[in-house]
């Protein structure tokens, strides 16, 4: 029976969806070419120079001999050649911005030829690419480069004065009456910055280098005489900048008591200002300090003048001590027992509590050197002794460890309190009670956020006097692997282990204890091999990697992650080979004169889109090593996502030469022509490279340390399909408001400029 | 066709039209005579570059931020893989050659240097003059950098090679090296008399100040074979900085003698512990100064990767002096 009209409708709707779900969902199913998809050969017919390419190689040769007569007179052959195509309407050669460039080269300085460059780039027939490489000879003057620099200073001071005054105008749209206490305070703030400001800022030392370089460079030039004073002045900034840094320097360290650093600075700040009277005032403070001190410690060297007679027994407990095997215990309590209060009687109490040590009994020896330490050091001879053991972090840890602890606690609480103010107030380089002051109205708010501290401390990262603990605990179970407080110690650290989630670390912990629990231990293995793991895997040298991986099988091998890691090495050495470098398919796409004919050669139909008559992988080729490469294709699904064909062709000597030099060149191109596409430098990559030009491509260096690992990817592979671009105007509109005062505000503010990459040499 | 990469074409073609607006103001030229014009740019940014003081400053770097002179050999090396087609007729095969050359003798190849001058003063005869002469500079070149090779370590694969050196050097009586090092630097001096004017006269005073540099290190190495080589290795090194100062590698040179005076303390310190009898805290200081000034005198140096160096090194040395006792030495 035929199915009535609503039926038939409803299975013809069905069709209908499955077929657009279908056709949604379909991929064409890539393939592996046939035959080879690079063209190993590169002939190419032999091109006749005509009468422009003589004249080039004459201009040039004219060049290089430095006849500027002769160059200009071909340059102007050139000229005439390109008029007569151009009125032909021909194309003209496209060689006479260059010609005149290289003309312009010979001139008899680099600031003739920056000058020349100048009148070159008004032309507007330049190529970009030599219009970008024009522009960055011409900026490259160390005058211009200083004049740039003084610009940046003086947006940098102006930014700062403005910025004061602008920002709390615009905070105060909606809350006029705080006006005043806005200018105020932000009038204090700027006060302050430029007290602390160098006399020689950044900037203006750059700018002092520059200068410096341009007479070094031009010693004749008119423009010296200028310099010369500027120079001097600057010179004279440098000196007071350094002074002052080290009279910083000679403070900071008299404040933390270290006064052997203390008079290095001081001696410092003399020899830029010989006589200074600061200078001179802190040595004399950090020389009286080192004077006292090392009276402290010969005081510590001295010997009582009216010696008291030994005793025998006293003798006898000397010798005790001295011998591997002597009776120290028995020796000290023959005199304690004999003398209680004798004059021997505190060494013998010391004796005796270092014998308790070294039977084990670790507790009772502190509290033994305790009792000794608690003695009137002007009675006692040995209290100040038993005081430097118990108080030196190498021979007690414990007690070490627990003061951090404290500490720590005490810090904590400090910050869950004050916030970033429990460290004290910013440093301005004031006095600490104005500091406090001018912080004061923004440490009211911050300790209004008391609550807001509170929820977080469950989740707070552990404070720096934490890992101080850690450490000492560490030492503790070094020194005493079988101490009366190892429980205790082994706990806490596993504890601080486990919150940073160092899993090595804690697992290694808990093998120490016998009593942890099976089930626990086996959890914290797989999160240490898994640790591991990570590790190994974010290595970038192969056969470092490769070892840490079998680090991982040999430690971890009953693990999930221990297995993974055994395939990894597997993988690793099979897939091994002696080079990685990249060139992705966005590459290729981007720059179809490399992908070409006279490039690396690729069969067009492995761009076209269709993955039918096989389509190179987004992976696109890799360079492995020799003049050989893998291309790796979209597999049988046509997923991208899906892991690529492999297949392999060894190019020709002269194939992979030119492939070489048309990538790198393009590299070039591209890098003058984008701004975000920059060489980067890859020693690795260049030595392969030179190798394939000169035909040494074959002799293949197999260490691992020669592997390169670069990519070539295309701009829209690196930045998606819109670039963020920064603002080329100096400032930004901010709009800023605030949930405390529930104030909204709008201003300007200008952005200091960019430090230059240079920056690190002037510090 | 899938979703994904019709989007993907799209937005090519978009970003296609947009490099096409982009690059609609480019000159229309005819691109047979590329290759002409890539050689003309290389050998312009090279020109450029020819008579720079390379022992006063340091060379310069183009714009793919490599030395111009490496940069601009391998460049040239590009274009003739890459256009053999248009260069077969061999019309800038003269030129090519020369400069070449001209970059071959910035980077130390004298030899190839003189062999790529000799191609082109047979290849091109305007060329041949300044060619010829260049090369039989460069011979001479090669030939003062050959007179006392065996004697500088080679920093080889092999991490023993320049223990081995110095085992070497100290067989060697010191006298006829110096007679080498002298007969090198008479060469070279005769060479600077030659050069005067040219730009040959800048690599002939790099190789001098090579060739000092390279005797100073001869008398580091064999210093400890003789109880004044400390003294003599010292001397050498203060020769260095007097003979260069205007060199660009002034900072290195004090580096140096900075180097073997701290080397000197810490050798010091390890043959006389500072606990011990013998150790003498006038010596030591010395040493010390010697040593911190100089670092310091670097570290003052706005803009040199050396200012870096110096003070990394002096905070290490200082951390050094730290170690020694309190009543032995105060810095």
């Amino acid at each position: 029976m035929i199915a009535s009209r609503p039926e038939r409708r409803c299975i013809a709707g069905l069709i209908g969806l499955l077929a657009i779900a279908w056709l949604a969902g379909c991929r064409s199913p890539g393939a592996r070419p046939i035959g080879r998809t690079i063209d190993s050969d590169v002939h190419f017919s032999t091109r006749i120079p005509d009468v422009a390419d003589y004249a080039a190689a004459e201009l040039a040769a004219a060049a290089l001999v430095s006849d500027a007569e002769r160059a200009e007179r071909l340059l102007r052959r050139l000229r005439a050649i390109d008029t007569v195509l151009v009125a032909a309407e021909d194309p003209p050669t496209g060689l006479v911005p260059v010609a005149t460039d290289l003309v312009n080269a010979t001139a008899d300085s680099a600031r003739a030829y920056r000058e020349a460059t100048r009148a070159l780039l008004e032309s507007d027939d330049l190529d970009p690419a030599l219009r970008e490489r024009l522009s960055q000879t011409e900026q490259n003057d160390p005058l211009e480069l200083a004049s740039a620099r003084i610009r940046d200073a003086w947006l940098i001071s102006f930014g700062r004065a403005f910025n004061a005054l602008i920002e709390p105008i615009g905070k105060s749209i909606m809350t006029l009456s705080l006006a005043p206490y806005r200018l105020a305070r932000s009038a204090v703030h700027y006060a302050i910055q430029l007290y602390n400001q160098e006399p020689l800022p950044l900037q203006r030392r750059q700018a002092l280098a520059h200068w410096k370089e341009f007479v070094a460079r031009h010693p004749d030039a008119p423009e010296v005489a200028a310099l010369e004073p500027l120079i001097e002045e600057g010179d004279s900034e440098l000196a007071e900048t350094l002074y002052q840094r080290a009279l910083r320097g000679a403070l900071r360290a008299l404040e933390v008591n270290r006064a052997r650093l203390a008079l290095v600075y001081a001696d410092r700040a003399l020899e830029l200002k010989p006589e200074d009277r600061r200078a001179l005032a802190l040595r004399g403070e950090a020389d009286r300090r080192l004077v006292h001190e090392r009276e402290q410690h010969s005081r510590s060297l001295e010997v009582a003048r009216e010696a008291t007679p030994l005793t025998p027994a006293a003798r006898e407990l000397a010798v005790a001590m001295l011998q591997p095997d002597g009776d120290v215990e028995g020796a000290a309590n023959a005199i304690l027992e004999s003398d209680p209060d004798g004059p021997f009687a505190d060494e013998a109490r010391f004796g005796r509590a270092i014998a308790i040590g070294e039977r084990g009994a670790e507790l009772q020896m502190w509290q033994a050197l305790e009792e000794v330490a608690q003695r009137e050091p002007q009675r006692s001879s040995m209290a100040r002794h038993a005081r430097a053991l118990i108080n030196d972090p190498a021979t007690n840890p414990y007690l070490a460890f627990s003061e951090a602890r404290r500490a720590d606690r005490v810090n904590k609480a400090r910050w869950v309190l004050f916030g970033p103010w429990s460290r004290g107030p910013a440093d301005r380089r004031l006095p600490e009670p104005l500091e406090w002051l001018i912080d004061l109205p923004s440490i009211g708010q911050t300790v209004a956020a008391f609550p807001l501290r509170l929820l977080q401390l469950p989740w707070m990262r552990s404070m720096p006097t934490a890992r101080l603990a850690a450490v000492y605990g560490r030492r503790y179970l070094e020194l005493h692997p079988d101490g009366e407080r190892i429980g205790d110690v082994r706990g806490w650290l596993l504890a601080f282990e486990r919150k940073r989630e160092n899993w090595i670390a804690a697992y290694n912990l808990a093998l120490q204890d016998i009593d942890f629990d099976v089930d626990a231990l086996g959890r914290l293995r797989e999160r240490a091999a898994e640790q591991a793991m990570a590790f190994a895997s974010r290595e970038e040298r192969r056969g470092t990697r490769v070892a840490m991986y079998r680090q991982v099988v040999q430690e971890f091998p009953d693990t999930r992650a221990g297995m993974r890691a055994g395939e990894a090495v597997r993988s690793e050495i099979l897939d091994a080979t002696p080079q990685r470098i990249r060139i992705t398919r966005g590459f290729l796409v981007e720059n179809p004169g490399f992908a070409g004919p006279r490039g690396l050669g690729l069969d067009p139909e492995l761009l076209d889109g269709d993955p039918v008559n096989a389509e190179l992988h987004p992976s696109g080729v890799v360079l492995i090593g020799g003049r050989s490469v893998k291309l790796l294709f979209i597999g049988p699904s046509g997923d991208e996502e899906d892991p690529p064909l492999e297949a392999y062709q060894e190019l020709s000597e002269a194939r992979f030469a030119r492939m070489i030099a048309k990538l790198e060149e393009t590299s070039f191109r591209n890098s003058l022509l984008d701004p975000d596409d920059p060489v980067v430098a890859d020693a690795n990559r260049d030595v392969v490279f030179e190798r394939a030009r000169v035909g040494l491509a074959d002799e293949i260096d197999t260490r691992p340390r020669a592997e390169s690992t670069f990519s070539y990817r295309g701009m829209r592979e690196r930045y998606g399909m819109v670039r963020s671009r920064e603002s080329i105007l100096p400032f930004s509109l901010v709009l800023q408001g605030s949930l405390s005062d529930l104030s909204l505000g709008a201003f300007p503010r200008i952005n200091p400029p960019r430090e230059t990459p240079d920056a690190f040499l002037y510090r | 066709m899938h979703p994904r990469r019709f989007f993907g074409k799209a937005m090519l073609a978009c970003a296609a039209l947009a490099t096409g607006a982009a690059c609609a103001s480019a000159p229309q030229v005819d691109p047979v005579y590329r290759p002409t014009q890539n050689v003309l740019e290389v050998i312009a940014v090279l020109r450029a570059h020819i008579d720079d003081d390379t022992y006063r400053f340091e060379p310069a770097r183009d714009f793919t931020g490599r030395n111009v002179y490496r940069s601009s050999l391998l460049r040239l090396e590009n274009l003739e893989e890459l256009h053999p087609d248009a260069l077969r007729a061999g019309h800038m095969d003269g030129v090519i050659a020369f400069a070449k050359g001209r970059s071959l003798e910035r980077l130390r190849a004298f030899d190839l240097a003189a062999e790529n001058y000799r191609l082109a003063a047979d290849l091109d005869q305007e060329l041949m003059f300044e060619a010829l002469r260049s090369a039989d500079i460069c011979d001479q070149l090669h030939e003062a950098a050959q007179m006392t090779e065996e004697l500088e370590p080679t920093g080889g694969a092999d991490l023993h090679s320049d223990t081995a050196i110095a085992g070497r050097l100290v067989e060697l009586d010191p006298d006829s090296v110096l007679a080498e090092f002298e007969a090198r630097v008479a060469l070279l001096d005769g060479l600077a008399a030659i050069a005067e004017g040219s730009h040959h006269s800048a690599i002939v005073r790099e190789e001098i100040e090579r060739a000092d540099v390279a005797r100073a290190h001869y008398f580091v190495g064999i210093r400890k074979t003789d109880a004044s080589g400390d003294v003599r290795a010292i001397g050498e090194l203060q020769r260095v900085i007097n003979r260069h100062a205007s060199s660009k590698s002034f900072n290195r040179h004090l580096l140096e003698l900075a180097d073997l005076y701290a080397e000197l303390a810490v050798e010091y310190s390890s043959a006389n512990p500072p606990e011990s009898l013998l150790f003498d805290p006038v010596r030591f200081q010395e040493l010390v100064e010697g040593a911190s000034r100089l670092y310091e005198m670097v570290a003052s140096r706005d803009g040199t990767p050396e200012k870096l160096e110096a003070s990394r090194r002096l905070e290490a040395f200082l951390a050094f002096s730290i170690r020694i006792d309190r009543d032995r030495f105060t810095p």
